[in-house]
């Protein structure tokens, strides 16, 4: 993740401790103790209140903020943090962009080879051109479809 | 407060330790306990706050399960985190802070 809006980065690893620290941050241990204190403490709220997880917070402050999610800290100037990107993400569906490249070469390539050479010439040039733009309609929305699936950031 | 907005699914007040309803569903979990940790959690941020050279401690955002909780000037608003827009009620919350 990179922005504007990002000052400092810190990796913590499970067990609380700081693996590397990037950018504006004078004072990485003292921070981690501050997250896995607070990650420790919201855990142990979410689960008194009937959840079963805090997938991460934010602390927000007038000049800057203090975002965690999954082993990593931000440190962002508030006023210009998109909070959005920060909370969600999309992830891609590995399995369907695989099918969707694979898909798309094998339909340009069909549609190469009925249109420019004579292998496929027992079908109709009609019916050779129909079938393999389908194949690369279907090639381009799984493509897309790929990029659907919102998650957590945090 | 942010009716109508979506992904916003109640907004609630936090009046010495008791919390009132603006409008929203009612909560289905212990209510006492939520203010208290609600009030604890700031106080925790505030002492840590110098620490981070965040500027004034506002509040603070997080998602349980599947659940988006804003808590900021003792206004606390429950989110559908996949639906709502962050940077819509983030800001528009600071705004009311600063008014406050």
């Amino acid at each position: 993740m990179k922005g504007k809006e990002i000052l400092g980065e810190l990796n913590i690893n499970q067990s609380g401790k700081v693996i590397g620290h990037a950018g504006d941050i004078e004072n990485p241990e003292e921070i981690g103790e501050i997250i896995s204190y607070n990650l420790k403490k919201g855990m142990e709220e979410a689960k008194d209140l009937g959840f079963s997880s805090i997938h991460g917070f934010a602390m927000i402050g007038s000049e800057r903020s203090l975002a965690f999610m999954k082993g990593k800290a931000l440190i962002l100037d508030t006023k210009q943090t998109s909070w959005q990107d920060i909370f969600l993400g999309y992830v891609f569906s590995k399995l369907i962009l695989i099918l969707g490249i694979a898909v798309t070469i094998l339909a340009l390539g069909i549609m190469a080879t009925g249109v420019f050479t004579n292998i496929f010439t027992w079908f109709s040039l009609n019916s050779r051109l129909y079938f393999s733009i389908a194949a690369l309609i279907a090639g381009i929305s799984l493509l897309f479809m790929s990029k659907s699936e919102l998650s957590y950031r945090l | 407060m942010l009716e109508n907005v979506k992904g916003v699914l109640g907004v609630y007040q936090v009046k010495g330790k008791s919390l009132v309803k603006l409008w929203g569903d009612d909560l289905r979990i212990d209510k006492e306990k939520l203010v208290s940790y609600l009030l604890e959690n700031m106080e925790i941020g505030y002492s840590q706050a110098p620490k981070l050279k965040m500027g004034s401690f506002l509040g603070y955002a997080m998602i349980l399960d599947d659940t988006g909780i804003v808590f900021l000037n003792n206004y606390l608003i429950i989110t559908d985190p996949k639906k709502v827009n962050w940077d819509h009620v983030i800001p528009y919350m600071m705004k009311e802070v600063t008014r406050a």
